[in-house]
Parts: structure tokens; sequence; C-alpha cells
């Protein structure tokens, strides 16, 4: 059985997310390991927004990827095409994954449960499928990182620039879940129909929660397309929604500050087993089993056990009566 | 890009339609008798040729390999079941799901470990790969006859050994409410166990018969288990007709798309199908109407 | 000295295939007052309810409340018109806390969303702070100080009955119906509850629809009963009335408990 554990504060993930990259920052000398960890956070980004969709909210998405990619796409189209800014280009780039979210949303309004995940599924190959018949060249030439003239491309800068995003995000969506709406995304996923009987409008929150993870989505995608400077469709297949799927599970469905943990396990494991790279999937779908399994709350659950003596003040219980 | 071939499209449709019907069967045991969506049964596809292959190779009679595969398969299946997807069901329906898509990467990682990740041709069951038949106006390979009379073999086997057996009985009785088949003695779980281990031997049958047209261990899990589905959808999960009717359908559907128009854009055109046929009706042609979303 | 009805049903109908689970029915909840709907197994006591509460939409027939026809809008547009229930088997948000629950219940009379949510915007704050306090003391009234913090799962079912309670009193209701809120409980849990639903029903002066099975129990708590046998109302009057109507004994030969 899952134990329960209440929330800890809002500004535990944050702040030890945060402590742990300078950390990581200060003693990597090594340019690649700096370039994954740079991946890991855009990825945790895309991850956040997953845990809240599925974790919180209890809808299954297996097209997270699909999301990632038209933004990435529309950014590398943008930039390349028509010499946008990255950054105004990000923004339509957000705004269009939004879109298609909200197309999903919608969606799952008719669908639920396996149906839903056909579905979310099905958007996810058809845009693989799509993107490969109608740009099978992709993008390439996207230009870096840059606000005005100031240049934030350096890998170093832009490494600082990702993770500072994903604490902000991790601070966001931690104080969402905390909130007013973040319990009425629990209530829907528990029970859909005491939720409406307590007065929780229950499509408008469904297409909400779908609107914040496909933006999330959304800036994942535009920093992936900055980030690798070029796009084609294979970053962005089943494999990639299936492992940000991953993510979410050992971290913790509906831990934000899991799915960066997931993000981070996922992206710089490899790392520790170079000579292992070819049981690296292998691995995955052993350890993401094994957690199905054995450890259903993820780390996040340990997580919350370790950090018991932060837990949010209005919600220790009082001493049961005999 | 020229007319469609016509008696052509019914050949190679039909060939792979039932094979869409046998997997779509599978999800379908599972479905109903657990409420499982099983991921894995596209990648068991996949191996099977590859399990008969190394077991030949090794000496052992074809028939008995074939016998063997198919037994390993169905163990294999029930021994997930129970360690991957029964224990992942504390999550909620989708835990099962998602365990079955672990459960599929582990059985396609661990296909390119054991055996590479190069595909390997097979020789069909009798006759010579070049050679095929005139049939209704179309050209048949030899093993198109296999697949296909294997196909409705294995599917009439177990139709009839779902009506007329207590174990079909029993399938039927968990399908419409798990609490009465409990209380009636039936133990629910042995009944979804075996469900797996069924399936498991259905498509480790099916994926035998189509290895010498597509090449043993060829990355078609995922668009064979995706045309299943779809075959489930269209046919409904609950029907046990419309899952091989569904079948049928995708089958001639998918290769008549891919040559009236090309091979990828027949991917967009079947997946943006699905997508909407969930979106429309669920339930499908034959499904019952309120059949259980979640 | 009629008080005009909260809630009303007139005309109610619903089918299931071919079962008529509920036939013309016509029903007034009146504030202060509590209204009984017996009837065996299958009556469509719960039909009923689903559909006086936008659950279910009644195949034809209206709802009212305060007079307005509302009929076939969601329930959580009934909740936002003060219309609230319990269910039979209780239906707790088992991932979140008792608090959680109660607060939850509020959502429909509370205003901050996520955005503002998120922000933190003092408007936000004060409403979160007075959605806890609120909650802290409805617990308080339901019998369960202090055990907020509690996951309701954990809780013996009398106890998950009044934090459904609580979690319907949050909305700062008109009308409350609980369909069967004493089943499974023991005679002292009961009787506990009727008590607690009197209390509630004066204190707020709520219009109350209780549908229950224990039958003694109910006709004490009642001020009104209406009676349904396969869907259709068999007989309507005070529970001294009903307790003496020969259709209601025949319809509950058995059951029927000596006053």
């Amino acid at each position: 059985m899952t134990r329960f554990l209440p929330k800890t504060a809002p500004w535990v993930a944050p702040v030890l997310v945060g402590v742990l990259v300078l950390l990581f920052a200060a003693t990597q000398d090594s340019f690649y390991r700096l370039q994954l960890g740079t991946l890991s956070g855009i990825y945790a980004i895309a991850a956040i927004g997953l845990t809240l969709l599925f974790g919180a909210a209890g809808q299954i998405s297996l097209g997270q990827a699909g999301l990632l990619g038209i933004a990435a796409f529309s950014t590398a189209y943008l930039t390349v095409d028509h010499g946008m800014g990255p950054v105004p280009a990000g923004i339509v780039a957000v705004a269009a994954s939004t879109l298609v979210g909200l197309v999903l949303g919608w969606c799952a309004l008719r669908i639920t449960g396996h149906y839903l995940a056909l579905v979310t599924l099905a958007f996810g190959l058809v845009f693989t499928e799509l993107t490969r018949t109608v740009l099978p060249e992709g993008w390439y030439g996207v230009p870096p990182l840059a606000i005005g003239s100031l240049d934030l491309g350096d890998p170093q800068v832009f490494f600082v620039v990702v993770w500072a995003a994903v604490v902000l995000v991790l601070v966001g969506s931690s104080l969402l879940v905390r909130s007013r709406f973040g319990r009425s995304i629990a209530a829907l996923r528990d029970d859909p129909v005491a939720a409406s009987a307590c007065g929780v409008d229950l499509a408008r929150t469904k297409v909400a929660v779908f609107g914040i993870a496909s933006a999330l989505a959304g800036v994942s995608g535009w920093l992936f397309a900055l980030y690798q400077g070029s796009v084609t469709e294979t970053s962005f297949s089943f494999t990639l929604s299936f492992n940000l799927l991953i993510m979410v599970v050992i971290g913790g469905l509906g831990s934000p500050g899991g799915a960066v943990v997931g993000a981070v396990f996922l992206v710089l494991a490899p790392e520790l087993g170079r000579r292992y790279e070819e049981y690296r999937l292998l691995s995955y779908g052993v350890i993401l089993l094994l957690v199905l399994a054995l450890l259903p709350g993820g780390l996040a659950s340990i997580g919350r056990l370790v950090a018991r003596p932060l837990r949010r003040r209005r919600d220790t219980p009082v001493e049961e009566p005999a | 890009m020229g007319g469609v071939d016509y008696p052509q499209v019914l050949a190679t449709g039909l060939t792979y339609g039932v094979i869409f019907a046998l997997i779509a069967l599978g999800y379908h045991l599972i479905y109903v008798s657990s409420g499982m969506l099983n991921f894995a049964l596209g990648e068991q596809l996949a191996v099977a040729g590859l399990v008969v292959l190394s077991l030949t190779s090794a000496g052992v009679p074809f028939v008995l390999a074939v016998l063997l595969a198919v037994l390993a398969g169905a163990a294999f299946g029930a021994g997930y079941e129970r360690l991957a997807l029964r224990p992942a069901s504390r999550m909620g329906l989708i835990g099962p799901l998602i365990a079955s898509v672990g459960v599929s990467i582990v059985i396609g990682q661990g296909r390119v470990l054991i055996w590479g990740p190069n595909p390997r041709p097979m020789d069909p069951f009798t006759g010579d790969p070049n050679q095929s038949v005139a049939f209704l106006g179309g050209r048949w390979q030899i093993q198109s006859f296999w697949v296909i009379g294997l196909a409705v073999l294995a599917a009439t086997a177990l139709l009839l050994f779902l009506r007329f057996t207590w174990y079909g009985r029993a399938w039927r009785a968990t399908a419409q409410s798990p609490v009465g088949a409990r209380l009636s003695g039936i133990d629910p779980s042995v009944v979804s166990m075996s469900a797996v281990a069924t399936a498991s031997a259905l498509v480790t049958i099916g994926g035998i018969a189509i290895a010498p047209i597509v090449l043993a261990g060829a990355f078609y899990a995922l668009d064979f288990g995706v045309r299943a589905f779809a075959a489930a959808i269209i046919g409904g999960f609950t029907s046990t007709t419309g899952v091989l009717v569904g079948g049928i359908v995708v089958g001639l559907l998918d290769v008549w798309l891919a040559s009236a128009l090309s091979a990828e854009w027949s991917d967009v055109v079947l997946y943006t199908g699905l997508a909407l046929a969930l979106l429309l009706r669920p339930r499908g042609l034959f499904g019952r109407e309120g059949v259980s979303r979640a | 000295m009629s008080v005009e009805p909260v809630l009303a049903g007139r005309g109610l109908v619903r089918r299931f295939g071919g079962v008529t689970a509920v036939s013309d029915v016509d029903i007034d909840i009146r504030p202060g007052e509590v209204t009984l709907v017996l009837g065996p197994n299958g009556a469509g006591k719960s039909t009923l309810v689903n559909c006086l509460t936008g659950v279910d939409r009644p195949d034809s027939g209206r709802v009212l409340v305060a007079g307005e026809d509302v009929t076939g809008r969601r329930p959580d547009q009934f909740n936002r018109m003060g219309v609230v229930r319990t269910f039979q088997h209780t239906r707790p948000f088992g991932g979140l806390t008792v608090a959680e629950n109660v607060m939850v219940g509020a959502h429909g009379r509370t205003k901050a969303g996520f955005v503002r949510g998120t922000l933190r915007t003092p408007g936000a704050r004060r409403e979160e702070a007075a959605l806890r306090d609120q909650a802290e003391e409805l617990l308080a009234q339901v019998g369960l100080p202090g055990r907020g913090g509690a996951r309701p799962t954990d809780l013996p079912l009398a106890d998950e009955r009044r934090v459904e309670i609580a979690r319907c009193l949050a909305a700062k209701p008109r009308v409350l119906l609980l369909d069967e809120p004493a089943a499974g409980l023991g005679e002292a849990e009961a009787d506990a509850l009727a008590d607690l639903v009197r209390r509630l029903c004066a204190e707020y002066d709520l219009g109350v629809l209780l549908i229950e099975h224990h039958l003694e129990l109910a006709l004490g708590m009642a001020d009104s009963v209406v009676v349904l046998d396969f869907g259709k109302v068999i007989a309507r009057g005070t529970p001294e009335e009903i307790r003496e109507d020969p259709a209601v004994r025949a319809a509950y030969v058995g059951t029927e408990e000596e006053a």
C-alpha cells in the first residue's frame, strides 16, 4: 500500500534542485556532461508538465513528445526561414503547442482512460509520420538564444538559463498543486463524479491542465531547438513520449520535484555506465517495471519520508484519540 | 501513381489482416477479462520467428520448435502478467498499460541484445521463397496461405474453446462481473493470467507464420501493434467477432492506402483515422454501449 | 403556512433501457425541513437523487431550484446553486487530506483560478486562509475536531460519512441530499449521525432530502415522507400517516418496525 504522505513545503524541491545544479556546474569540467545537464533540464520542464497532467490530474497522455516537436519545429521554421528572433519565435512556438494541447484537452472531454491513451498515442504517431512525410529534412541552423543584443548561446550560460527556467517552473508548479486548482485536479483524478458534485467544472479543469502541460512541453521544445541547433522528426518519436512517462513514474506521479529527478536520472544515468550503453533502454524498462511494482509513489515518496520535518504546518495531524 | 491493383491488395491485405486479427483477438481476451490494455503483444510477435530460427539452427525439428516457441510464449506471457502487469494495477488501470509498454521495451531490447539489430530471413514453411501462385487475379506467396490457414485455425480453435469449455465460461463470467465470478468460485487473477498466456500463444503463432514474409525480428512491432489496436477499436474491444472483422478491415485498408497513396501517407491516414474513430465511436462497430472507458 | 420549495422535481421520468427507474415523480424540499424518501431496493431512490442533482438527466420532467427550471444542468452548476449531496458509497478524494477534502467542497463558491492561485495574490491567499478556517470549523462541527491531516480512507466509515457531510457544508448550501447516510453503521453511530443532520438542518435552515432504509430512525427525523416503489410515488404524507398507510405496509412487508 502506498503510504500517504502530505506534501512538503513548496520551497523544498526548488531549493534542493538549485543547490544541486550549482554544485554540478561548479564541479563539472566536462563539456559533454554540461551539455547532458542542459538536456536533462530541457526534458525536465516537459516532464513537469506531464506529471501535472498525468500524475496530478490523472489524464494519460502518450503524445507529449508531439507537443514538444510542434514547438521545436515552429521555432526552427520561424528563426531559420523567417529570421525571427529566438524569443519571439519561442512565444509563437509555445502558443502553437498550447493550442494543439487544448485540442487534446477537448478530446479528453469525450474519452477517458485507455481510449485517451490511444488517442494521444495516435496524435504522437500522426505528428511523427506527418513530419517525416512533409518535412523530412527538418531544419538546420537554428540560432542560439539571444535576447536583443544579450548573447545567451554560450553553453555554460545556456545551462544556467535552462536550469533557471527549470527552477522557475518547479516553483510555479509546486505552488500550483498546493492551491485551490491543485486540489481540484486531484479531485478530478480521484473521483470525477464527486468532484463535479463539489462544484468542479470538469471540462474547464481538464482543458486547463492540458493547456498547462502543453505550454510546458512547448517551452521544452523551444529550448530544445535552441540547444540542438537543428530539428528533425527523429527527436520527437514515441520513444521520447515514453521516456517522459518513465521520468514521471520514477519520480513519482504528481510530484514536480520528482519529475526533475526522473529527467536527470534518465539523461545522466547512461554516463554512469558508459560501458553498458547497449543495456540502457533495457534497464530503463526494467527500472520502470520495478518502480511500478514496488514503489508506485516513485522517488518522491522517499523524498517526502525523508523530509518529514519540512511538512507544512497546517497539515500536521493532531494525535488520534484513543 | 497508376491504378490500384485490387486483387493484389486482397492478397497482401488479407495476409496481414489475419495477423492483425490474431493480435486484436489477444487484446480482446485480455481487455475483456481484466480491463488491461497490453502493448507488449506486438513485440512478442516480432520475437516469435527469431525464437524458432534459433531452435531450428540448434537442430530442433521445425514443428517441435514451433510448439516449444508457442509454449514458451504462453509461459512468458503468464510470467509478465503476474510479475509486471498485476502489481502495476495499484496505480489504477493505467498502471498495467504503462507496465506493458515497459515489458515491450524489455522484449525489444532483449531481442536486439540476443539476436542483434538486423532482422533475419526465414524460409517459408513450404516451397520456394520466390515462388508465388496466381489466385483470384493476384499473385499470392505460398506462405500467405500458411498464414491465413494457421490464423483461421488458431482463431477458430480459440473461439470453440471459449464457447464450449469451462474456461471459456469462466472467462465470460469474469468479463461480466469480477465479483460475481469470484462468488462462483472463479479466481479472476487466474483468468487474467491465462488470458495473457493465451494471447501470447496466439501472437507467437502469428509471428512465426508471418516471419518468412516480413523477416524475423524486423522493426515492425509498433506498426503491427498499433494497427491491431486500430482493428480492435474499429471492431469493438468487447466483441470477439468485431476484433476479427476489424483485423481484416485494417489489413485491407492499410495495403490499399499504401498502394493508392504512398507508404508514409498511409500511416498518417491510418493513425488519424484511429484517433477519429476513438473520438467518434469508441465502442467500435460491434462493441456494447456503455463499455468501461477508464 | 407552506414555504416555497428550494428544490423541486416535477413529473420526473428516467428510464434505463427497458426499465423505468423513476416514473412521474413530484417532490418538494423545503428549507428547514427534512423530507424522507422511502422505498425498497430498486425503487428508484438513488436515481431520483441523481436527477435532482444533475448527475443524471431525466428523460422528461423538470427540476426546479427556487422556482427556476434547471433541468439538464451539470452537477457543478447545481453545486453553485446551493444543491449538494452525499453518496451511498462514500466517495472521498483519496489523494487529499481530510481538510483538503472539505476545502474542495467549497470549490463552487470560491474564485481563485490557477493563475492567481499560483501567484499567491493577496486575494487568493485570503480565500485560502478563509477556506482552511472554515474546514477546521466544519470538521469540529461534524464531530471530527483536529482530524484535518488524516487520510480519508484511513478513517472508519462513520467518520468518512461525516467528512462527506462537512465537504457538502463547505459550499454553504441551501439543500442537502443524503443518500443512505446510515448504511453500514451501527445503531449508536446511526443515531449520532441523525442528531447531527437534525442540528445542521435547523442551524443552517437547510432543506434536507434523506434516503434511508433504516425505517424507525428516518421516520423519527422526517417532517414529510415520500414513498417510492418501482419508480412511482405510492404514498405521501407525515411520518404518522405513512406508518399507517396500507400501501406502504404492502411494499415493505417484513421490514417495517413498530413505532
